[in-house]
């Protein structure tokens, strides 16, 4: 009852619109007096991934913290897999099969890699299965694997986010959201977290994705939002996007 | 002529972790340098380290020809280095008038008796700050009507004002500005940007982090870009921002 | 080596118990950051409780009930369960509605919880001990060690029951879900909710073993000391609380080893020390104050515990309530806002009606109640420098006022009327030369009591302070020589002038009014100065003060100063118009009332201690009447302090919040206009 989501199943991709799994409609999110973020409509269809860029400031944080609950709404509605969750408290959105992957990880630094990987699974009541997943996440990152009951506090940056990743897969979601899980990662650190995100969608996850890396978020995802001072500015399939459109969001030359 | 600013080979190291390693950079008099970089690739953290809010583990801090890297803070702003907040950090439960007040701290020197049983000197040292800080309001754009509201109500770009306002109190060589545009829309940048010009023509430098390439572009006279807390590039913004060292930091590498 | 042995022993029971009530505190305060001063009470309520239960009747509200009987063990369980859901009710109802507020606001709460706990039990179970029952255990033969320890069978109940208790709560938080989730609360509560944790029940949790923690040791120590009393957890949760702290607070071996060492160094001590039982209780406060100035995150604790966060009790508070209530203060509001904006013509308005009251007052009665409520303004205005302007939550402000009476008290009595046989009338004017001379002393001890605080905030100031406060109450106690110890010092002279004694109740009123006139005057020229912005700035943002060039280390010295002259100031007249004073009219309750009254009428305003000390005297008075409180005079501190928590989750800004005070100069905007 509370499996949500298969952890292991090949997807089966979507080549016609289908009803999507999120769906978000003017949501809108204030500071005090800010607005940061300002009528947004997003759609994630299931099996997908897509992704929302946009410079640093343009609200992209702030719109996946109140998709979980974490800030609540000055207006709009999310609907998750047809049902409205918009006054849902967070830690329920996860037995859903909604799993956030927040900005800077935060994994659990006092608790060791495995302890984390259980909490992942807090929403779930299968202990049995839980031993389970935590294997096929090791196949997924070999490197958690070696590192099971040390603490996650000392593990490297990337080592964290392929933790934070993992935790947030340990709830079987149907819906991962990761906010910049390249932040502060080396080059080649980021190739394999970028990688890890096709491993999960085929994986039969959906996910959106916040990422400033802007050129392989494109790359990678079937549909784009870019935003811009807490609006969607512009969106199209992955392919159709012209980088050079969103270099002069980002470098700040008219194209 | 000598830099007004001068960090020579600082390092900041949080527990394992190497936040800024070996960063040089140099602020000229009467410049606007704009400190740039892809998020998290420790600008606001060489920020604290140039206004004294971090010790750093290793390196050198010379401004205007002064030592003054063993300061506490409050020494930096007495030194001259004046500063804002990326979150906007203005008293709460002040006035506008009182917040701007305390910027000029340093240039109190009444005793406690003094105060007490009304000095003439201390009565004329309280009239001759208040009316500049009047004067500092009408030089950041802020009419009489906002001075005896409570800072914290007023719109975000006011409050951005206040606490320009209150950083020029000191009359400082030095303005620290991070990420003084962010939240605003595209003619309050012009307007922050038209207001950082004017506080440049009187003869104060102007170190600011941001992200809106069109505005560092137009405002900068020169770049200096972060990334992984080295500095990856050092010039004219022109130069800088068309390097492809730089775009790949901002827009990821295309593999 | 038999003495060392007994006095060991000792020490290991009252380790254990200081263990136990430790863990209260340190698992409460991991889980959301909160000093819960209530856990001494908690532990007050398991020994009511389990004596009760074991009873065959109890008398409570002086009514004779017929009570179970019960064995120990069977009362402990029931006690430590009631105690337990009364932990997860006061957290449902008084701390979490401010589990976003600034952080002084939950810590007030707490304290006022405590009072409430303490005021109910004493109403419910009488001021008198309620002597713990004999049962089977405890007439069993002490066993003997080496021939020369001796130790009751109980005491090693009580060794092995904490033993246990601690094994078993360890094993719990390292192995159950519930204790993983507590700590991944612990961590980042954030990511804890994210991964689906339901945080607010974990916090009840925590709070539920907690409070079954502190009730435990309640019962324990209640059985080894042989009886029940409702003020029996004040020291013992403090004591707990350091040991918590000295343990590193949030970390649970670390409770256990505070509480162990703790145990020991007081047995030891009032073992060797000279006249070591009195000191006793300093012992403790000594090692909690070296050990915070020293070492703040404690032997096993993580530094990063000691943070204030930003936002004073001002910012950010809350407006929630029923419609009516809201439109009430907004009324005030608008009262108030207009009053304080009139400035000084509004101050002698209010002067005048002082004046005019005076003069009417037919009673003596009332005159001399009125002259408590100027007192009690006078002292909260002292306080509300330091905790209202600055920020800083000072729990040892009665120190200040001590140095003050002491200081004219001993002057005048001990050393020229016994010493040198001076009547006091001969020498009337040197009150008004102490008034000043108090103020400068306890200023003095201010700055020196200041400074080791200046790299604490928060909570740890807090605690740091009140461990000052205790010391010089215990010295006050002990100090025979000095300050004649708990009996006191008698006979202070009524205040005089040119040989007029000004001993009866109208003119004292008139004199505390002046003086009154004076503090206010002084304060309100210093905060009307840049030395005000300078507080404000450091209690609204101590980093952004630092960064605009405020010395803030030195600033808040300033406000200590400023603080413990007040305190010393009014302390001399308080002397002289009591002309009584002992240890215990400089307690900590003394401090948590004053700081009551303070936050009632509104932190950081000039009229708000007078306001708290007009509504708590006068309520004091009024309730009286009551036939309830007529029977019960506890049930007054009890009442306060629900109004307290009310105010805190509803207007925790105070009442008279809204009589806003300027920080410029009067004078220095008047021609701005022109």
């Amino acid at each position: 009852m509370t499996q949500t989501g298969p952890i292991v199943h090949p997807t089966l991709h979507a080549e016609r619109p289908v009803e999507p799994l999120l769906k978000v409609s003017g949501l809108s999110v204030a500071y005090g007096r800010i607005r940061a973020v300002d009528g947004v409509d997003l759609a994630v269809e299931p099996g997908r991934i897509v992704s929302l860029v946009g410079s640093n400031g343009a609200g992209k944080t702030t719109t996946l913290m109140a998709l979980s609950g974490l800030l609540p709404l000055a207006a709009g509605k999310v609907e998750f897999a047809g049902e409205d969750i918009t006054g849902l408290a967070p830690e329920l959105r996860v037995g859903r099969g909604i799993a956030h992957v927040p900005e800077r990880r935060r994994v659990f630094a006092g608790m060791s890699v495995r302890e984390n990987l259980v909490l992942g699974a807090y929403s779930r009541g299968d202990a049995i299965e839980i031993a389970g997943d935590i294997e096929r996440l090791t196949a997924l990152f070999p490197i958690l694997g070696k590192r099971m009951h040390q603490a996650a506090g000392t593990l490297s940056g990337g080592e964290q986010q392929m933790l934070a990743i993992a935790r947030g897969l340990m709830s079987r979601p149907q819906l991962l959201i990761m906010d910049e899980p390249t932040m502060g990662l080396a080059p080649q650190m980021i190739d394999l977290i970028l990688d890890t995100v096709l491993e999960i969608r085929k994986l039969g996850t959906t996910v959106l994705l916040v990422e400033q890396n802007a050129v392989e978020a494109i790359r990678l995802s079937d549909h784009v939002y870019i935003m811009r001072l807490g609006r969607i500015v512009h969106e199209d399939g992955g392919a159709n996007i012209d980088p050079e459109r969103v270099k002069a969001f980002y470098m700040g030359v008219d194209a | 002529m000598t830099a007004l600013l001068e960090a020579r080979q600082v390092v900041v190291r949080f527990g394992g972790l190497e936040a800024v390693g070996g960063l040089d950079m140099a602020v000229a008099r009467g410049a606007i340098h704009g400190l740039i970089g892809p998020n998290g690739a420790g600008k606001t953290t060489v920020l604290n380290v140039l206004t004294g809010f971090i010790r750093p583990t290793a390196g050198r801090l010379v401004f205007d020809g002064e030592e003054i890297g063993g300061l506490n803070v409050n020494g930096f702003a007495r030194r001259g280095l004046a500063r804002t907040f990326q979150n906007i950090r203005l008293f709460g439960a002040m006035t506008v008038l009182e917040s701007v007040l305390v910027g000029a701290h340093q240039r109190f020197s009444s005793s406690a008796p003094a105060l007490i049983f009304g000095g003439r000197a201390a009565r004329a040292a309280e009239r001759a700050m208040i009316a500049r800080a009047h004067e500092l309001l009408t030089f950041v754009g802020l009419g009489r009507e906002v001075v005896d509201r409570v800072a914290t109500t007023l719109s975000y770009g006011h409050q951005r004002r206040v606490e320009i306002a209150r950083a020029l109190m000191s009359s400082p060589k030095l303005l620290l500005l991070d990420e003084p545009l962010a939240g605003m829309n595209a003619l309050e940048k012009q307007e922050i940007a038209d207001l950082v010009r004017q506080v440049r023509a009187q003869g104060i430098a102007v170190l600011l982090i941001e992200h809106d390439m069109q505005i560092v572009r137009s405002l900068c006279d020169h770049l200096t870009v972060l990334e992984y807390g080295k500095r990856l590039a050092d010039g004219a913004p022109e130069k800088v921002l068309s390097d492809p060292a730089v775009q790949a930091a901002y827009l990821g590498r295309t593999r | 080596m038999d003495y060392f042995g007994q006095l060991l022993a000792n020490g290991l029971v009252l380790g254990a118990i200081y263990a136990l009530t430790a863990v209260a505190f340190t698992l409460v305060y991991g889980v959301v950051r909160l000093v819960n001063f209530a856990f001494g009470e908690l532990f007050m309520l398991g020994a009511f409780l389990t004596t009760s239960l074991m009873l065959p009747e109890v008398r409570l509200l002086g009514t004779v009930v017929p009570m179970p009987g019960f064995p120990l063990p069977i009362a402990a369980l029931g006690a430590i369960v009631v105690t337990g859901i009364i932990g997860v009710v006061v957290d449902r109802i008084a701390y979490r509605p401010l589990r976003n507020a600034p952080r002084l606001a939950p810590l007030i709460t707490s304290i006022a919880v405590s009072v409430v706990l303490q005021s109910l039990a004493q109403t419910i179970w009488g001021a008198e001990e309620l002597r713990f029952p004999q049962f089977y255990l405890a007439t069993l033969e002490p066993v003997v060690l080496f021939d020369s320890i001796y130790l009751s069978v109980m005491d090693l109940v009580v060794m092995a029951t904490a033993i246990v208790a601690m094994l078993g709560l360890s094993l719990f938080i390292a192995r159950s879900s519930l204790g993983r989730a507590m700590r991944a609360s612990a961590e980042d509560q954030t990511a804890a909710m994210l991964v689906g944790i339901p945080v607010n029940r974990v916090v009840a949790a925590a709070f539920a073993i907690g409070s079954g923690f502190a009730a435990l040791a309640g019962l324990l120590y209640a059985q080894t000391y042989g009886f029940a009393h409702s003020s029996m957890g004040f020291l013992p949760g403090l004591k707990a609380l350091t040991a918590a702290v000295l343990g590193g607070i949030g970390s649970v071996p670390g409770a256990a080893l505070g509480g162990l060492i703790l145990g020991l160094v007081e047995a030891l001590g009032a073992g060797y020390l000279p006249n070591g039982t009195a000191w006793k209780d300093a012992i403790s406060f000594v090692l909690l104050v070296g050990l915070l100035y020293l070492r703040p995150q404690g032997l096993l604790g993580r530094p990063e515990l000691n943070s204030a966060g930003r936002g004073s009790l001002l910012g950010g508070a809350s407006s929630a309530g029923v419609g009516w209530l809201q439109a009430v203060f907004a009324r005030f509001d608008a009262l108030l806002t207009r009053g304080a904006a009139a400035g000084t013509p509004a101050a002698f308005g209010l002067l005048a009606v002082a004046v005019v009251v005076g003069l009417m007052v037919p009673s003596d009665y009332w005159l001399r109640i009125l002259t408590m409520v100027v007192i009690y303004g006078m002292l909260a205005s002292g306080l509300n420098v330091i905790v209202g302007f600055a920020g800083l939550l000072d729990l040892g402000f009665v120190a200040f006022w001590a140095v003050g009476s002491y200081l004219t008290s001993i002057l005048f009595v001990l050393v020229l009327k016994d010493g040198y046989g001076i009547a006091p009338q001969e020498v009337w004017w040197l009150l008004y030369l102490n008034l000043p001379l108090a103020g400068l002393l306890a200023a003095g001890f201010a700055v020196l009591l200041g400074t080791p605080t200046l790299k604490l905030r928060g909570d740890y100031l807090a605690i740091m302070t009140l461990g000052f406060g205790e010391i010089v109450r215990v010295v006050a106690i002990n100090w025979m020589d000095l300050t004649n110890g708990p009996m006191g010092i008698r006979g202070i002279p009524a205040p005089n002038l040119f040989g007029i004694s000004l001993g009866s109740p109208r003119a004292q009123f008139f004199f505390a009014l002046a003086l009154a006139v004076v503090v206010v005057f002084a304060v309100a020229r210093l905060v009307r100065s840049y030395v005000g912005r300078a507080w404000v700035a450091i209690r609204e943002d101590e980093e952004a003060a630092e960064a605009m060039g405020v010395p803030t280390a030195r600033y808040k010295l300033y406000a200590y100063a400023a603080s413990g002259f007040v305190g010393g100031f009014v302390g001399v007249f308080y002397a002289h118009s009591q002309q009584y004073i002992s240890p215990l009219n400089f307690s900590l309750f003394e401090n948590i009332l004053l700081l009551m009254l303070v936050v009632l009428g509104g932190l950081g305003t000039f009229i708000g201690p007078f306001v708290g000390a007009l509504i708590w005297i006068a309520f004091l008075q009024l309730a009286l009447d009551l036939p309830f409180v007529q029977a019960y005079p506890e049930t007054r501190f009890a009442l306060l302090g629900v109004v307290l928590i009310v105010l805190m989750v509803f207007r925790p800004q105070g009442l008279a919040a809204s009589a806003r005070v300027g920080l410029t100069m009067p004078g220095a905007r008047a021609k701005e206009a022109a």
